[in-house]
């Protein structure tokens, strides 16, 4: 392990622990409705991502929580640039992502990766681990020696718990959790200092989860990574977590440290989600009060007036069907909520 | 309460192009009237195909059941042919699957889905059968019923289609509901409301389940008993408190410590090093084994059967040839010593 870690460790260029590193303001993505058999016209909008602002600090990792459907992959995909926001901006060690093109936001790549979900699908079955790993350096014309390179990738396996002898194999000839580790590899390969987690365990085997979980939180460490951690399981979030934020339809309904939310949820809606994990222990699960929520997600396309839960919440009042939505307010230091019955 | 059914020794292959692969290599268990067990693995435990095989559902060929007996009050359910196994399924044991969107037809009605059971099992005509239909929509929740049975599976949610499959599932009254991973597909909040249903009725119908699912936290407040399988066997089963408290397998005992709660109380992830087995390779000793930090030699070479454990609950039983109480004595032992 020691002998590798030279080569992914390149602190010299990394700025300093707890600045800001991401700061996203105001992001949208809204995807067009078209209705019409050749002339096509737009009718409408899905709001995925409806206004979100949150900072990153350097080195913590910031939890993206909420159900399918409520825009937290398309929030990570869209700071990466790999979905165009519709308005609003990130900004990444003080550059605009939103206003870069070309050359200029590959540049910035190198700086921030990504995790994705499903690691079956997202490694081409056509191309070995070796060639996998080593594309990214590739493109951006690192180790341009070919005998460099290859010790490098075999470090890298190395590191993320592969056998540097599989370099020639082929993503099926692995297991899930392998796979994920590869996924890990080629998101580490441009020593990045930012990283995307988009569920990266949600595929995975119970016993291989704690696994890949445990391999993150040593890189991070190591490396002195930041991650957005992308995530539905919310007892994994509060493990790996410093912060979360919880959305809900397009919109972030409160945010704050780890222990903050999990320990005094002010949210209606974080409330309900805890409520709702079932836990491993017979004796807390007998004597547990849920407070169950009615009903499913509102269309994104159609969302309602007003808060946007207010057609499931428990505790809603008439404000909370007029517009505008509630404001995100900060309630306690560093603990934010956007909610009338919370505010008033 | 009397015994509803009994499994024994049951195997179940599979005769691929890739080999032969060991499903289910030996199950034996019984489950007594209005129990609730909870089946817990992983992928490739064989809990589902165990199901299966109970229902009649293993496609054949590429899979054999290699020997086995599954009495269903009485009968054995292997012996019967096509058209008795028919009288049973969705009669006497009803399965629900992980995926509704996928386990519903999605060029049929609802309507005409749940009718369907109605009118075969239990000689309904159409009219009968549709307001039957409509209140179990009601029953499982599902606002203006009576309207929604000529909707398609499509215009429903996620959780919704799932209700609908339970519906289905409760037409006819069944005696026993097998449901496969029924909430895996659902977000938190949904499966919440879904659990919360799936108690109130077991109440109302009486009925026995298996619950199979990889999730330790939704068996923990829902079954009477817990299973643990691992590569096609039981490994660990008894009483849920039992299993969770009393924990005697290594391989359960590794899953409670790799998962994160939710209080944030355990700080550092126990992981189980190593993958599930290549479920192709023949079985031979403790499956676990080569996973398994507390492995003794014999591990390696001996299958262990399941006994009732030593100094437990009488039903608690485990497949071990380990001493787990004893070898977790003895690493507090030692780090208290450590401390000193």
């Amino acid at each position: 392990m020691s002998s590798t870690a030279p080569t992914l460790q390149d602190k010299s260029k990394k700025g300093k622990m707890g600045e800001t590193i991401l700061s996203v303001k105001n992001l949208k993505k809204h995807f067009p409705i078209s209705a019409g058999f050749i002339l096509q016209r737009e009718v409408g909008a899905v709001k995925a991502v409806d206004g979100v602002s949150f900072d990153v600090k350097r080195g913590e990792t910031l939890g993206l929580v909420g159900e399918s459907g409520c825009g937290k992959s398309t929030t990570g995909r869209t700071i990466l640039q790999l979905y165009r926001p519709t308005a609003g901006t990130v900004e990444f060690e003080g550059r605009d992502l939103t206003a870069l093109k070309g050359n200029e936001l590959r540049q910035m790549r190198k700086e921030m990766q990504i995790i994705f979900q499903d690691p079956f699908a997202s490694l081409n079955p056509r191309m070995t681990v070796g060639s996998i790993v080593s594309e990214p350096l590739q493109i951006h014309n690192l180790y341009p020696n070919k005998r460099e390179r290859q010790e490098y990738v075999e470090a890298l396996l190395e590191r993320v718990g592969l056998n540097p002898y599989f370099i020639n194999r082929y993503p099926h000839e692995f297991s899930g959790g392998q796979r994920q580790r590869i996924g890990i590899a080629r998101a580490l390969a441009l020593r990045p200092s930012f990283i995307v987690a988009d569920e990266p365990i949600s595929a995975l085997d119970v016993s291989i989860q704690a696994q890949v979980v445990n391999l993150m939180e040593e890189l991070q460490e190591e490396l002195g990574l930041t991650y957005l951690f992308i995530a539905h399981d919310l007892s994994m979030v509060r493990h790996i977590c410093d912060r979360v934020a919880v959305m809900y339809l397009g919109k972030i309904v409160e945010l704050g440290t780890t222990k903050e939310v999990y320990d005094n949820p002010l949210h209606p809606y974080t409330q309900a989600l805890l409520s709702a994990v079932p836990e491993p222990d017979p004796s807390k699960e007998a004597s547990r009060r849920r407070l169950i929520i009615k009903g499913d997600l509102p269309s994104p396309a159609n969302p309602p007036a007003g808060c946007n839960f207010s057609t499931r919440c428990p505790v809603s009042f008439d404000l909370c069907y007029q517009d505008p939505d509630p404001e995100l307010i900060e309630h306690s230091p560093g603990h934010w909520a956007a909610c009338h019955r919370v505010a008033y | 309460m009397g015994v509803l059914m009994e499994v024994k020794d049951l195997v179940v292959r599979f005769y691929t192009q890739e080999g032969t692969v060991y499903a289910v290599n030996g199950v034996s268990y019984t489950l007594n009237e209005g129990e609730t067990l909870g089946v817990v693995g992983e992928s490739g435990s064989g809990k589902s195909v165990h199901a299966l095989a109970i229902m009649g559902l293993i496609p054949q060929p590429p899979g054999k059941i290699e020997s086995g007996e599954v009495k269903f009050e009485g009968r054995d359910l292997l012996k019967l042919n096509k058209e008795q196994m028919r009288l049973v399924r969705g009669k006497e044991i009803a399965m629900i699957f992980q995926d509704p969107m996928t386990s519903l037809n999605p060029v049929l009605t609802i309507g005409t889905q749940i009718t369907e059971a109605l009118k075969l099992h239990l000689g309904m005509n159409n009219s009968q059968a549709r307001r039957r239909a409509a209140e179990l929509l009601d029953l499982v929740g599902i606002p203006d019923a009576m309207n929604r049975l000529d909707d398609y599976p499509h215009q429903f949610s996620g959780g919704m289609r799932q209700r609908v499959m339970i519906a289905m599932g409760l037409s006819c009254n069944p005696k026993l509901l097998i449901a496969d991973e029924p909430t895996t597909a659902l977000d938190v909040t949904i499966q919440a409301q879904i659990l919360e249903l799936v108690k109130q009725l077991k109440e109302e119908f009486n009925m026995a389940m298996i619950w199979i699912t990889h999730d330790l936290g939704v068996v923990a407040g829902l079954s009477d008993t817990i299973q643990v399988m691992y590569a096609g066997k039981i490994v660990e089963r008894g009483p849920t408190k039992e299993v969770f408290q009393d924990t005697r397998s290594a391989y359960t005992l590794g899953l409670l410590r790799s998962l994160p709660r939710l209080d944030g109380s355990n700080r550092k992830l126990i992981q189980i090093e190593g993958s599930p087995p290549d479920m192709r390779i023949p079985p031979k000793g403790d499956p676990f084994a080569p996973r398994n930090p507390y492995a003794t030699d014999r591990c390696w070479v001996d299958t262990p059967e399941l006994k009732v454990v030593e100094g437990g609950h009488p039903d608690h039983m485990v497949a071990a040839w380990y001493d787990l109480r004893a070898a977790l004595k003895a690493e507090a032992e030692q780090e208290a010593a450590a401390h000193v």
